[in-house]
């Protein structure tokens, strides 16, 4: 199998100045561009295997590109920024991000997050069908069950289904309103105290330790991220 | 003392209102009050307002006279004629001439002068013209009927005349009292801030009731102070703050002739727009001693309600103008905050990155990509060094915390010194540099022009593309030294030309690019201002492209150059 093939989105030339080398040395095949335009037409052209981008960007708005991109590709986007706010990055997840990376950040993080939006690509087996097996838990989705270490653990349909949503997700981190429109349905997007009780009593059950938790994981302002490793 | 002034109110005001002779109500004079009787209503009009209200009016006789004198005159005067005709005409028909007697007092004088012409004519008439002549006794009985009817219809006659007359005078009197208000309106429009409306307010209420006033609005704390009076820099003595507090407090007339403290010869009136007390006005009435007229009192109310929307209107003015500001410094605030954020960001993101990269990757590198990753840490943490300085230099300008000498400063010195500075860290740096043979030597500071020079090259570079020759040129211009700085970029368009000196403006959109602190420009200007020069843009600088920064500084004394 050839290697995958990255698309580097940023107009700063720093930026692009060690990300290509690094990129290239684990593996990858790199392509950069520095304005959306670019970016449109390398991933039409090119179709890479995922595509890192910045937000902020000469020509127009990086938000713009994934739009533009979601309408024909679903490439998955690593959104690179430095901006700090947090509608910024939620917006371009809602908007069909995958996840986000804030600047500045190591290598190694930034490899992880490529590597687990890779391993997610489209074309993967029926979801429903899955099953997964993390820390001792087993859920089996054709039954809907869920036990550890052998013991049935009982959970609600919500929370079956949210922990559902996490784990298929896993490494990445979804919005809440995207938790929200899966579970609730899309009249309650902004309902995100539901979502906050519901993880609260999932955590209290499938954690080791609830006041600490290593599966579900909180993104402030943004969304959760569920950890299988 | 005031509570001795409050008993002494209260039995004033019962004895006011026990006497019936007054004929009037409870003793309030804001209330509508009559003091006059009915048939001289038409005199209700006072000096004061008269005085303010019309040409001539000064001049005008006391009511009083014209209401005995226009009987007395007319009636002799038509006994006058009479008396010349009586011998052609006959006695009865000379009762015709007195009701016009009649009719004119009525006219001039209102309603008790036509009472009394009538009584006048009937005594002239019976002693004058009828039989017996001479004598107040009368002979035929016939006569007597007419000289019933003659009163009859001198009465009738006299009182729809007076009526008459009464009703123009009271439309008189509204044109002019809307005409006042409509005035009132026009200034209080017309004056711009709240200070111009409060003097509005005040002086010309004072000068319509012609009396002195005093404005006081609440302060910060609500504490009433004086914002206006008329004559201007009338003060308030202490007591008279006591009124004015309750006045605003339970939002009632306090004062002269009214319940708390009716002895006081101020008067202290609250603005009311709505629940809210926007202000307290004093009248001084103690030269006047009487109360307001009805008329004055319904203008006084008007004109308060005026007052009242000016005053809502330019508080709301000043407001949102106030809303406006804050809202432009917190605009200022957060574009800061983002481009600080951002400019310590990138270079930030990129040393992490080519350090982690170095640390992880760096045994899978050929040793050219390494050294190119080590260099690109060193120029980042070489920009985030210049970044800090730059803050510096502009929180020293800001905080004016910055010492400037004024020495001959040799330009080709210092430009070349800063060309040698933007070369260390881009050497591919290209410049063509020229000096007029005349050049004189600037006064100023040598560092400073130096860091300028450089903000400027660094610019240029920047905007002009890395492989566009950077153009400086110094000359004498008109006693001063001029130092040009020009680049081949795009250019600036006109309406940017002064903005680009502002703090952290930066034209281009996105984050990279043209990636640099912002403050270069505005460091700049910063500098050469305290320097005494000038500096400024031009665009296109030749050919319709480029951009040319300008500086100007005094040239030094020849003696020292």
């Amino acid at each position: 199998m050839s290697s995958p093939r990255i698309l580097v989105v940023d107009d700063e030339p720093q930026i692009q100045r060690f990300l290509r080398p690094a990129l290239i040395a684990s593996d990858f095949e790199v392509l950069t561009a520095t304005s959306a335009a670019e970016a449109r037409r390398l991933i039409a052209t090119r179709s890479p295997d995922l595509v890192v981008l910045d937000l902020g960007l000469p020509d127009r708005d990086g938000k713009t590109v994934i739009a533009d991109v979601r309408a024909f590709s679903q490439v998955p986007i690593i959104v690179l920024s430095a901006r700090d706010q947090e509608s910024e990055k939620v917006e371009a997840l809602d908007l069909g991000a995958d996840d986000y990376i804030e600047k500045p950040f190591g290598i190694a993080e930034l490899l992880a997050r490529i590597r687990t939006a890779l391993r997610r690509r489209p074309g993967g087996a029926d979801a429903r069908t899955e099953n997964f097996e993390f820390s001792g838990i087993k859920i089996d989705a054709a039954a809907r069950t869920i036990s550890r270490d052998g013991v049935q653990i009982h959970l609600t349909p919500k929370e079956y289904d949210l922990l559902l949503q996490l784990v298929r997700n896993a490494g990445r981190v979804i919005t809440h309103r995207q938790l929200l429109t899966a579970i609730w349905g899309p009249a309650h997007t902004e309902d995100v105290q539901y979502l906050r009780v519901a993880v609260a009593q999932l955590r209290a059950k499938i954690e080791r330790d609830p006041s600490r938790p290593r599966l579900i994981l909180n993104e402030p302002a943004v969304g959760y991220r569920f950890v299988s490793e | 003392m005031r509570e001795r002034a409050l008993i002494a109110g209260a039995a004033v005001e019962r004895r006011s209102s026990g006497a019936p002779a007054s004929g009037a109500g409870p003793v309030n004079i804001w209330d509508s009050m009559t003091q006059l009787s009915d048939l001289d209503s038409v005199t209700t009009e006072s000096p004061a307002i008269a005085r303010s209200a019309g040409a001539g009016a000064d001049t005008r006789l006391p009511q009083w006279i014209i209401v005995l004198v226009a009987p007395l005159l007319s009636v002799g005067a038509i006994t006058a004629l009479g008396y010349a005709v009586s011998d052609v005409i006959a006695g009865k028909s000379i009762a015709m001439f007195y009701l016009a007697a009649v009719v004119v007092s009525a006219l001039v004088g209102g309603r008790l002068s036509a009472v009394l012409a009538a009584s006048f004519s009937f005594l002239a008439y019976n002693f004058f013209f009828i039989e017996p002549r001479w004598t107040f006794t009368v002979a035929h009985p016939d006569e007597v009927v007419v000289l019933l009817m003659f009163v009859g219809v001198a009465l009738v006659a006299g009182s729809l005349a007076a009526r008459l007359s009464e009703h123009a005078a009271t439309t008189r009197q509204q044109a002019r009292a809307t005409q006042a208000l409509f005035e009132f309106s026009r200034k209080l429009s017309g004056a711009l801030g709240l200070d111009a409306i409060y003097t509005t307010i005040s002086s010309h209420i004072g000068a319509t009731l012609g009396l002195p006033t005093v404005l006081l609005v609440p302060d910060e704390e609500g504490e009433l102070v004086v914002a206006a009076s008329a004559p201007p820099g009338r003060q308030l003595v202490r007591d008279m703050f006591v009124l004015a507090r309750i006045a605003c407090e339970r939002r009632v007339r306090t004062g002269f002739q009214t319940e708390t403290e009716p002895e006081a010869a101020h008067a202290f009136l609250p603005i009311l727009s709505g629940r809210r007390v926007l202000g307290v006005l004093e009248i001084d009435l103690s030269e006047r001693a009487r109360p307001l007229s009805d008329e004055q009192d319904l203008a006084l109310v008007s004109m308060l309600e005026q007052a009242a929307i000016a005053i809502d209107r330019a508080r709301w003015a000043k407001e949102s103008a106030r809303a406006a500001v804050s809202q432009e410094s917190e605009r200022l605030q957060s574009a800061l905050l983002s481009s600080l954020s951002h400019d310590f960001r990138t270079p930030l993101a990129s040393i992490t990155g080519a350090a982690t990269t170095l640390r992880q990757l760096g045994d899978k590198m050929d040793p050219p990509t390494r050294d190119d990753l080590l260099q690109s840490i060193e120029q980042d943490a070489g920009q985030l060094n210049r970044f800090v300085a730059n803050l510096f230099d502009m929180t020293r300008i800001e905080s004016g915390g910055i010492r400037i000498r004024r020495e001959a400063v040799d330009i080709p010195e210092v430009v070349e010194r800063a060309i040698a500075r933007v070369r260390a860290i881009y050497p591919d740096f290209a410049s063509s540099v020229s000096f007029a043979p005349d050049l004189p030597s600037a006064q100023g500071d040598a560092i400073l022009l130096e860091q300028v020079m450089f903000n400027l090259l660094e610019n240029a570079r920047k905007y002009g593309g890395a492989d566009r020759p950077v153009a400086v040129f110094a000359r004498r211009d008109a006693g001063q030294m001029m130092l040009a700085v020009t680049d081949q970029g795009k250019g600036i368009p006109a309406e940017d030309l002064e903005r680009i000196f502002e703090k952290f403006y930066r034209r281009a959109k996105g984050d990279g690019r043209a990636a640099g602190t912002r403050l270069g420009l505005s460091i700049a200007r910063g500098f050469i201002t305290a320097m005494g020069g000038s500096i400024s843009a031009e665009s296109p600088a030749a050919r319709k492209r480029g951009t040319r920064f300008l500086i100007r500084l005094p040239a030094a004394q020849s003696g020292v150059a």
